[in-house]
């Protein structure tokens, strides 16, 4: 490895070091180098050691939870294109299938994404962040595999620029940039982003299988009303389509290409418990408020209202985005609330928002990304009131 | 008696543990040094030059704000240099030591019989002085200001800095004098840490007439002062508490009974770098190049005087500081690392758990003065707000402090922080909260 270093070093200095030709574009050679070797710096004063986890490490973590939804979606997003059309679905097909959905994004997201960050860099003379490796996986992992790459190339466009960087970049941002890109796609190509169509890849109509329809379960739920006794409850309704509450717990469903497998999801949130990087309180308290609102709504619907209000509670956390949203976007710990106390009601606001917006709101059944950016907006307010109490007690103690 | 159960705190687990044994390293030194520097809060005014014949105690400069306080010779000599940094701020004075120190500089006195007046006369012409140092800020400690309460370093848990309970095993009855001195300081208490390390508290320990033990667990920074009075009696408005070290408290003691100077100090060498980590007893000030007799492995070496986390960077022909009795040696974190953040991580030393050797780690972990990473902006991890053994929320409170929001920073606990340096260390977006903090602290010590 000394030869490729010495490479680097010697590139550095000759081309991208001070008064050389591409001294402005240091940050993506720092990028590209400080990905391959470790970075030079040393401490000067105490503490003259230091922990070996740095942001870097800390992103990739992130990555590596996503893993497990990442897999399952490339072969969910196949097999869903290639059972819509009745062809074969072994196992090896719906791969493919699936890697020709998804790549495509994710390597847009990226690219796009990436040159943003890197523009951003170069004009502010500060080095890349590696925040953006989580966000430009997240995105891909949230939009619907049939979406057009030119629409998901403006909404992370957006994502990145106005969710992220005019806040002055990552450890700055308000808001999710993921979720934001993705709110972006939402409003501006509904279309695209919402509805029965949106969610299985058709390769070709003609193939169609009949009766085919692509609707998630949360539209299913949203749509279906019980008028007479005789009537299916909402619970028969998505298991005769095939929604049972098994079938949405392992995600072989249509749905946004990462969010679909609540078991896959699961696996990448009990690896951030052990390594600790993301919050398991403000997903307890996620799951908690989402539990309350959905019993609210369970126990005191009236029997006329829409199906979804009579949704047994723990059904909501298998449909929709709730589950990727609770573990991977709510506790993105930037645009969550810092404090402890903070992050439980943070949590809990963003269970009980996308309860109530996924069964009030039949508009928008994919309540999650909502919540969470609304709350978002108020994480700084919630941190605020924690830290008055946290002065309160200090002030006490010196008194 | 009271119990502290630390919340926070973080014990780092390093190579170069010193071995048990003391080393005498007693000869009379050739070169001594005084580090002006160490003393915080004190704004030196030179009483000597370059050149001038200086014996054992006479004064080499004194406090400009308050002449009381007096920095002295440890021998007789001639001043050597002295050394002075940026914007002419005094670095260290350094004697040419004659090969002897002159008998009885003071006139001795007993402990017992010796007046509140006439041990605060003793202390300050002797320049014993700046051995108590006085939080809030951690400066040498105001002779006009009554203390409410004095704390004794009797545990030191920064990694490898002498283990007290060793070293105090033997001085039972000069602690004991020491104590009844403090007592004449301070109408409150006299808090001892105490807490088993690898060696048990001395059972004489546990019952000095006058102490109020503080009894906690072995977790740095335990042992700090500021964070035993934060957890067991918070500073209030215009309190003052005072600390001094064991060693130092017992050097006093030795100075009032035999009226010659006692700079001598169990001190440890130790770090990854040293071929022998050891207990030794030396001089305070002692040149870096007598301690390390036993040697250093070759290579750019980082020598510490002090604590991995506290101590200051000096050269390698420097010499000790004035409060830090140890002298670590650790690699230069030049090494490039190929994949650094793409490995499993066996070796890596992290509070974190996103390392393997979280799981699978050795007992102890080589650390090089690399900081592990660039710096970033702040991520929210909250590890800081973990290990803060004073309940601060650093990640909050450096921000306010960057924004020059120092009533802010005052309502976050800006005073109460001992800079014990554990935020910065777990920091993984490797800000240095310490300085922003220390800079604040120096500035509101300044403003009053």
């Amino acid at each position: 490895m000394k030869v490729l270093l010495d490479i680097f070093e010697k590139t550095r200095k000759d081309l991208f070091g001070p008064g050389k030709p591409l001294e402005k574009f240091e940050p993506g050679y720092d990028a590209a180098e400080t990905f391959l070797f470790s970075p030079v710096h040393t401490t000067k004063k105490g503490p003259h050691v230091r922990d070996a986890v740095d942001t870097k490490r800390y992103m990739s973590m992130v990555i590596a939870a996503l893993i497990p939804a990442l897999i399952f979606g490339i072969y969910n997003a196949g097999y869903q294109a290639q059972l819509a059309t009745s062809q074969s679905i072994d196992c090896a097909s719906c791969f493919i299938e699936g890697l020709k959905l998804v790549v495509p994004l994710i390597i847009l997201s990226y690219a796009v994404g990436g040159t943003w960050e890197a523009i951003f860099a170069v004009v502010r003379k500060h080095p890349i962040n590696e925040g953006f490796l989580v966000t430009g996986l997240l995105f891909p992992l949230i939009l619907p595999p049939t979406i057009p790459l030119w629409q998901a190339a403006i909404g992370i466009s957006f994502g990145v620029v106005i969710g992220k960087e005019v806040f002055g970049g990552t450890g700055m941002n308000v808001l999710n940039p993921a979720l934001v890109a993705r709110a972006f796609c939402f409003f501006s190509y509904p279309g695209k982003m919402s509805g029965d169509n949106v969610w299985v890849h058709i390769s070709d109509p003609a193939k169609m299988v009949d009766g085919f329809s692509g609707a998630t379960p949360l539209a299913i739920a949203a749509a279906h009303t019980k008028t007479a006794a005789t009537d299916p409850n909402v619970v028969e309704a998505l298991t005769a389509k095939g929604f049972s509450f098994m079938a949405m717990f392992s995600g072989l469903i249509p749905g946004s290409i990462g969010e679909t497998s609540t078991v896959a999801i699961l696996l990448g949130a009990l690896f951030l418990a052990i390594v600790g990087v993301a919050s398991f309180r403000t997903m307890i308290a996620c799951v908690f408020g989402a539990m309350v609102t959905g019993l609210i709504f369970y126990n005191f619907a009236p029997a006329s209202a829409a199906g979804i209000y009579h949704l047994p509670p723990h059904l909501h956390l298998v449909m929709g985005g709730f589950a990727f949203g609770c573990v991977f976007m709510a506790t993105d710990p930037v645009s969550s609330a810092a404090t402890n106390t903070g992050k439980l009601i943070y949590g809990f606001g963003i269970g009980v928002l996308a309860v109530l917006i996924r069964t009030v709101n039949p508009a928008y059944p994919e309540g999650m990304m909502l919540a969470i950016l609304f709350m978002n907006v108020f994480a700084p307010l919630i941190d605020f009131y924690v830290i008055q109490v946290h002065v309160a007690d200090r002030r006490r103690k010196h008194e | 008696m009271v119990r502290m159960q630390l919340s926070g705190g973080y014990n780092l687990n390093l190579a170069g543990k010193p071995s048990l044994g003391i080393t005498e390293l007693l000869k009379v030194p050739s070169l001594i040094s005084v580090k002006a520097i160490d003393l915080h809060g004190i704004k030196p005014l030179m009483k000597v030059k370059v050149g001038d014949k200086v014996k054992a105690g006479d004064v080499l400069f004194l406090n400009k704000a308050n002449h009381k306080v007096k920095v002295v010779a440890p021998f007789d000599g001639t001043v050597k240099e002295v050394k002075r940094g940026d914007r002419r701020v005094l670095l260290e004075v350094i004697i040419d030591v004659d090969g002897k120190q002159s008998e009885s500089q003071f006139k001795s006195k007993s402990v017992d019989d010796i007046s509140e007046k006439d041990l605060m006369d003793h202390l300050l012409d002797t320049g014993s002085w700046p051995f108590f140092r006085q939080y809030p800020y951690n400066v040498v400690a105001d002779p006009e200001l009554r203390p409410r309460d004095i704390y004794v370093e009797t545990l030191c848990n920064e990694p490898h800095v002498p283990d007290m309970n060793y070293v105090l095993q033997d001085q039972k009855e000069a602690f004991e004098k020491g104590i009844a001195l403090l007592k004449k300081l301070t109408p409150g208490n006299v808090y001892t840490g105490l807490a088993n390390t690898e060696i048990e508290i001395p059972k004489w320990m546990r019952s000095v007439k006058g102490t109020t033990p503080v009894y906690t667990n072995n977790i740095y920074p335990a042992g700090e002062a500021s964070v035993q009075s934060y957890n067991v009696a918070p500073i209030k408005k215009n309190e003052v508490i005072w600390h001094i070290n064991a060693q130092d408290l017992i050097a006093i003691v030795n100075l009032l009974e035999s009226g010659k100077l006692d700079y001598s100090r169990v001190m440890t060498v130790a770090g990854s770098c040293v071929d022998k980590p050891q207990y030794i007893k030396t001089y305070v000030g002692s040149a870096v190049k007598v301690v390390t007799k036993d040697g250093v492995s070759y290579g750019e070496n980082r020598y510490i005087s002090g604590g991995i986390f506290t101590g200051t960077t000096i050269e390698k022909d420097g010499y000790l500081g004035f409060y830090g009795h140890s002298l670590h040696v650790i690699e230069e974190g030049l090494n490039r690392e190929f994949l650094p953040f793409q490995r499993p991580g066996f070796e890596k030393a992290s509070f974190s758990r996103v390392f393997l050797s979280t799981f699978f780690g050795p007992d102890t972990f080589v650390q090089t003065s690399s900081q592990m990473g660039e710096e970033r902006a702040c991520i929210a991890c909250s590890h800081c707000e973990e290990v803060c053994p004073v309940d601060i929320k650093p990640q909050f409170l450096f921000k306010s402090l960057l924004a020059e929001d120092y009533a802010m920073g005052e309502a976050l606990g800006v005073k109460d922080c001992s800079l014990c340096g554990l935020c910065t260390y777990v920091c993984p977006s490797k800000i240095d909260l310490d300085d922003i903090i220390s800079s604040a602290q120096k500035f509101l010590h300044k403003e009053g």
